[in-house]
């Protein structure tokens, strides 16, 4: 699970609260009632408006319902999960999909950071297609980019395999020393 | 097709060109030592050539030289941790190409942010530093200093090839220079300066490179990515460019940052 335990906050998307009638509790207090009628019309109500997360609170009742998106994974992404260091590489857990009826195993992510403050260039020279765009596999020695600092150029290799997910900085965009520059899936 | 030197240097160095392969033609000098960044026996080794038939410049920009004009050079290196910082790599690179100029035709050069080399405010040299990972436990970081120095081109190359800025020691200095005898002694030159530097000694660089930046004490603008740092400029070292500004407040930049230190009092060289 994430470990994000901000307080109330509304959805994602749209406007529509629906009245926290029923709650779950998942900040470790006693639950109260739960009422399935309640939570099988805020899916219902989540599908039929798109909405991605609705975030209820009353008293000390908390309700948290959550959509995955396979369209979006970056949707997933935001949410701000302590990376196990992995050299250039580390590691994201992307929340299991709360609508499914097994719930799937957590998805790692992995992500390619910069090794150092620069200037983050996507191909070798201007006009050139990029060394990897989303949807690419790349190896541990793939070359991913070149990030330039006082005129020397690096060559950034995945150190990694998978497939691109996430090319999260544009081309030419400053970057600093452990910015994430790629989202890699292993299982891709 | 795999190139083929016709000779080969043993200079009497302490690191760099010590084995020194000399190619009449090659595509890149860069791209042909970083090809050799598999074995770290090929630690300071340099390659040599008359021509560049595809030479590189800045983030694919070309590199041209008619044969035989230029100092066509690059060292592999794989540098342990305390040389791999850019600032450092880049000012040794400049500086060295300076000290150069300096033995062989008597003319102070300047170093225009970060490893421009000029002389009377022309442009005499080409720097590009490249970095791999090698692949190898005990030298994981590759790195080719490539130097491309013009040596022996008339001034009607540069009008020629629409480069009003750009010049040669010869024609600068009038001199009637060599290839082989100004590469040795670049060689030279960076072996020193890299000595130093293993030895712990940097401080001799900062200053030389200080120095050859010309801006100390002018009113100068550092621009990062982001925004542009005015005032007067106090220091400049290889962790930080300091300025005061106009409202007495000191400011240091990391020089990885900075993308352009030039003088706000002069126009532009």
């Amino acid at each position: 699970m994430s470990p994000r335990s901000e307080g109330p906050k509304p959805a994602r998307k749209g406007e529509q609260q629906p009245a926290p009638t029923s709650a779950t509790d998942d900040a470790g207090k006693a639950p109260g009632p739960f009422d399935v009628r309640t939570v099988k019309s805020l899916v219902a109500l989540m599908t039929q408006h798109d909405l991605s997360e609705i975030d209820l609170r009353d008293g000390h009742q908390r309700l948290r319902l959550r959509r995955g998106n396979s369209q979006k994974p970056t949707v997933a992404l935001a949410v701000p999960v302590p990376a196990t260091p992995l050299t250039a590489a580390s590691q994201v857990t992307v929340p299991p999909k709360p609508e499914s009826n097994a719930l799937p195993p957590s998805k790692t992510l992995l992500e390619i950071k910069s090794p150092t403050p620069g200037t983050f260039y996507s191909s070798a020279k201007p006009g050139e297609p990029p060394f990897v765009k989303v949807g690419s596999k790349v190896i541990a020695e793939t070359v991913v980019c070149l990030i330039e600092a006082m005129k020397i150029f690096n060559e950034i290799q995945a150190e990694v395999a998978g497939v691109i997910v996430d090319v999260a900085v544009e081309n030419q965009q400053p970057v600093e020393y452990g910015q994430v520059l790629f989202r890699v899936d292993p299982a891709g | 097709m795999m190139e083929r030197p016709i000779e080969e240097w043993n200079l009497p160095n302490r690191h760099l060109g010590r084995r020194t392969l000399i190619f009449p033609s090659v595509g890149s000098t860069n791209t042909f030592a970083l090809s050799l960044a598999n074995d770290p026996a090929n630690h300071g080794l340099a390659v040599l050539a008359r021509e560049q038939t595809a030479g590189r410049g800045q983030h694919g920009r070309k590199w041209q030289a008619p044969p035989g004009s230029s100092v066509l050079l690059s060292i592999l290196l794989f540098p342990p941790p305390c040389l791999r910082r850019p600032s450092l790599l880049t000012a040794w690179a400049a500086v060295s190409v300076c000290e150069t100029i300096l033995h062989i035709c008597n003319l102070q050069a300047k170093i225009k942010w970060p490893n421009d080399v000029l002389i009377h405010g022309k442009k005499v040299c080409g720097i590009l530093i490249e970095q791999r990972p090698s692949g190898l436990p005990e030298s994981p970081l590759a790195t080719v200093v490539g130097i491309g120095l013009n040596v022996a081109q008339p001034d009607q190359f540069f009008i020629d090839a629409g480069l009003p800025e750009g010049a040669s020691l010869s024609s600068i200095s009038g001199l009637a220079l060599e290839i082989e005898p100004t590469a040795k002694r670049l060689l030279q030159e960076l072996d020193d300066e890299y000595d130093r530097l293993i030895q712990g000694d940097a401080a001799t660089l900062e200053a030389m490179w200080k120095w050859r930046l010309g801006l100390l004490g002018k009113q100068v603008g550092a621009s990062t990515a982001h925004e542009t740092h005015r005032g007067r400029l106090i220091d400049v070292t290889l962790n930080a460019v300091t300025l005061l500004t106009a409202n007495g407040k000191v400011e240091k930049v990391a020089p990885e940052k900075v993308q352009h230190l030039e003088s706000l009092s002069e126009p532009r060289p």
